[in-house]
């Protein structure tokens, strides 16, 4: 349902304009990256977008392997309390 | 007289006063002491003061040198905007619990001897379990008690660890304990007692279940000051004793890697926080491994920065807890419309614990993964820069997110309470402003210098020189990179409906070993513990009935013996001739052992 505030995060277009400005800036900073100088101590570091797809990877692969981890651990809330 | 107290002693003492006082004027005694506890130490020189002979131990009472004065004046600081954010509450227990616990950890930080660190880290045991306890819930009582065993617990090693080191060297003096190799199995088991002593406060990994047990129990105000004072003063501590022990930086990195998959799932806001302050922990823990000034500097500015951002952190999760109620993510979202203030002071707690450019966070941890990436160790950087992605997701997007956005839970309440946002607005400021400068407001100040032989706490009149600026057009680069990449692999995975959902749930920790035992079987059945307590009490009715059967044979075989002797002669012919029977032992005896 739109809301009448234009600035409401209820309205999914709102949203979408986020998002898509947070692609858009994450696709500028790649390149972004070779105008400067690098200060980099370790090889893999110079691989270009190294630290946006680590950033990346290694988020999805946290979410991931949470989820994996809730099949273990998980409990019903009261579980203490029996 | 007051000039000669030591550090903290003003908010121990001016505690006992706070039962007298009523309404107004105690909450004005409330902000007065941290604020006239750190006029005192601001007119403090450096040295030691208060040495006394206690037997033939040589105790310090006070030691002032740049690390102490670092840890010292930011507790002054967490103890003031801790107690300007509880300033509603009228509820005096909290107010003195609360003021005992920050100056006895004001007191451990400046402790010269450990023994007197000993006397004040118990101190810091007892009195901050009361602040769970002030919840007042039957579930807060039973996870005080388990933090207090384990504190305790700790308490007790150290004692044995002091006494033990003592006997061996004969000194009480608090300096670097571990051996100039860094390698803790060469050390004393003394040393080794302490060190666990201290790893048990700073929660290391597998002792690390009393903080995600007992602070999400304490009160809306108590966290906040929970989540100041105990895991830091460790810090310190290992920071003092255990510089450059190399099983410190393994320690450290498992500590930032296990607690952002524990807190990715868990659906109480503020035990996500306190999982993510153990993952923070953990990045501390790495410097003092790596050793090196720089690593060693980064540490300490860490702890300065992290004890503002996650205290803002708990503020704010605090907030939301005391308005709307609960503080699980499966039932808030949205409540940026009712709380918006709120909203904006944890962004920023978030976004400096996240290290966007800019916020404290940015200026502290890069220290650390500096001084890794100097070491080249390729290994424990990745791992780290594994923890900050980590970090970003816990800290940085879950913890706003499901709280004040997500999707509107159809809460509406008032917004925090004046004092409690004046609070965070501060912490806030204070975050921003360390973001933006760093050298005067937190390199300037950092205790470690590297003399060419070795690390040392610098003296007041060297001035620190610390070379290193965070602010590269590469690493703000590269930084956002790795952040805003993150928050883009969260977006998709929100939107795909990847990401797992908020579930009412409890999630198995290393807690689960000693806390099961005691729980019964989902039918109603006893525990494990309560079977072992009845198959015990059988066994020991079994073994009674048994040796009494053959203590009563025994009884009557002797009975007969007599009855047939004393039938024969009196009883003292008899008494005479056992008389001479064990003589004549002792005699035997006697000539061949002696």
């Amino acid at each position: 349902m739109p809301s009448k505030n234009r600035q409401s995060l209820d309205d999914r277009s709102n949203v979408n304009k986020l998002v898509y400005g947070l692609y858009i800036l994450c696709g500028l900073l790649v390149p972004i990256q070779f105008l400067f100088e690098q200060h980099s101590h370790f090889a893999v570091e110079k691989f270009p977008g190294f630290y946006g797809i680590f950033g990346f990877v290694v988020f999805v692969a946290i979410v991931l392997a949470g989820k994996l981890l809730r099949r273990a651990i998980m409990r019903e809330e009261d579980y203490y309390d029996r | 007289m007051i000039a000669s107290l030591p550090p903290g002693m003003i908010l121990l003492i001016g505690s006992l006063l706070l039962p007298l006082l009523k309404g107004r004027i105690q909450a004005a005694w409330l902000l007065l002491l941290p604020a006239l506890s750190l006029l005192h130490l601001v007119s403090l020189p450096q040295g030691n003061t208060g040495e006394w002979s206690l037997f033939s131990c040589q105790l310090t009472l006070v030691r002032i040198d740049s690390l102490s004065q670092i840890f010292g004046f930011v507790f002054h600081l967490a103890a003031f905007l801790s107690a300007l954010y509880a300033l509603h509450v009228r509820d005096t227990t909290q107010h003195v619990a609360a003021m005992v616990y920050a100056g006895s950890a004001m007191g451990a930080v400046f402790a010269g001897d450990l023994l007197t660190l000993f006397v004040y880290w118990e101190i810091t045991a007892v009195s901050s379990v009361f602040l769970i306890w002030s919840s007042r819930t039957e579930s807060a009582y039973h996870a005080g008690m388990r933090y207090l065993v384990i504190q305790v617990g700790s308490g007790v090693l150290l004692l044995s660890g002091i006494l033990l080191h003592f006997n061996e060297t004969g000194s009480l003096a608090f300096n670097r304990l571990i051996g100039s190799d860094g390698q803790l199995l060469s050390a004393s088991p003394a040393v080794f007692l302490i060190f666990l002593a201290f790893g048990i406060k700073c929660a290391f990994p597998l002792l690390h279940n009393w903080l995600q047990d007992g602070y999400p129990q304490a009160t809306v105000t108590g966290t906040v000051f929970l989540s100041a004072f105990t895991t830091k003063l460790a810090v310190y501590a290992l920071a003092r004793g255990f510089a450059g022990t190399h099983l410190l930086i393994w320690i450290g990195l498992l500590m930032t890697l296990f607690p952002i998959f524990f807190a990715v799932i868990e659906n109480d806001l503020r035990r996500v926080l306190a999982y993510s302050l153990n993952n923070q922990l953990g990045f501390m823990v790495v410097g003092i491994g790596v050793g090196t000034a720089m690593s060693l500097n980064g540490t300490a500015a860490h702890a300065f920065a992290h004890i503002l951002y996650k205290g803002l952190l708990f503020m704010s999760m605090g907030a939301v807890l005391y308005r709307a109620g609960t503080i699980k993510a499966s039932e808030l979202g949205g409540l940026y419309k009712s709380m918006p203030f709120t909203t904006v002071f944890c962004m920023i707690g978030a976004a400096s614990i996240s290290a966007f450019p800019l916020f404290s966070g940015f200026v502290s941890k890069s220290l650390i993964l500096s001084a890794v990436a100097d070491k080249h160790q390729l290994v424990i950087w990745l791992g780290l820069l594994v923890a900050s992605a980590g970090v970003m997701e816990h800290s940085g997007i879950k913890i706003p997110y499901f709280a004040f956005f997500a999707h509107d839970a159809g809460i509406r309440c008032k917004e925090a309470p004046w004092n409690m946002l004046l609070a965070m607005g501060i912490t806030a400021a204070l975050c921003v402003l360390i973001g933006c400068l760093p050298q005067a407001l937190l390199y300037d100040w950092l205790p470690f210098i590297d003399t060419g032989t070795g690390v040392q706490v610098r003296a007041a009149s060297v001035t620190p020189e610390l070379d290193f600026q965070p602010y590269t057009s590469h690493h703000v680069v590269t930084q956002l990179q790795l952040l805003l990449f993150a928050t883009m692999a969260f977006a998709i995975l929100v939107r795909s409906g990847i990401y797992p959902p908020e579930i009412r749930s409890v999630n198995l920790d290393s807690d689960w070993f000693y806390r099961r035992p005691f729980l019964g079987t989902p039918n109603g059945g006893p525990s494990p513990v309560e079977r072992l307590s009845t198959w015990a009490q059988t066994l020991r009715q079994k073994t009674d009935t048994h040796v009494l059967t053959r203590l009563r044979q025994t009884e009557h075989l002797v009975r007969g013996f007599c009855s047939v002797y004393g039938r024969q002669t009196n009883s003292i012919r008899a008494m005479v001739v056992w008389v001479s029977v064990l003589l004549t032992a002792y005699l035997l005896l006697y000539y061949f052992y002696v």
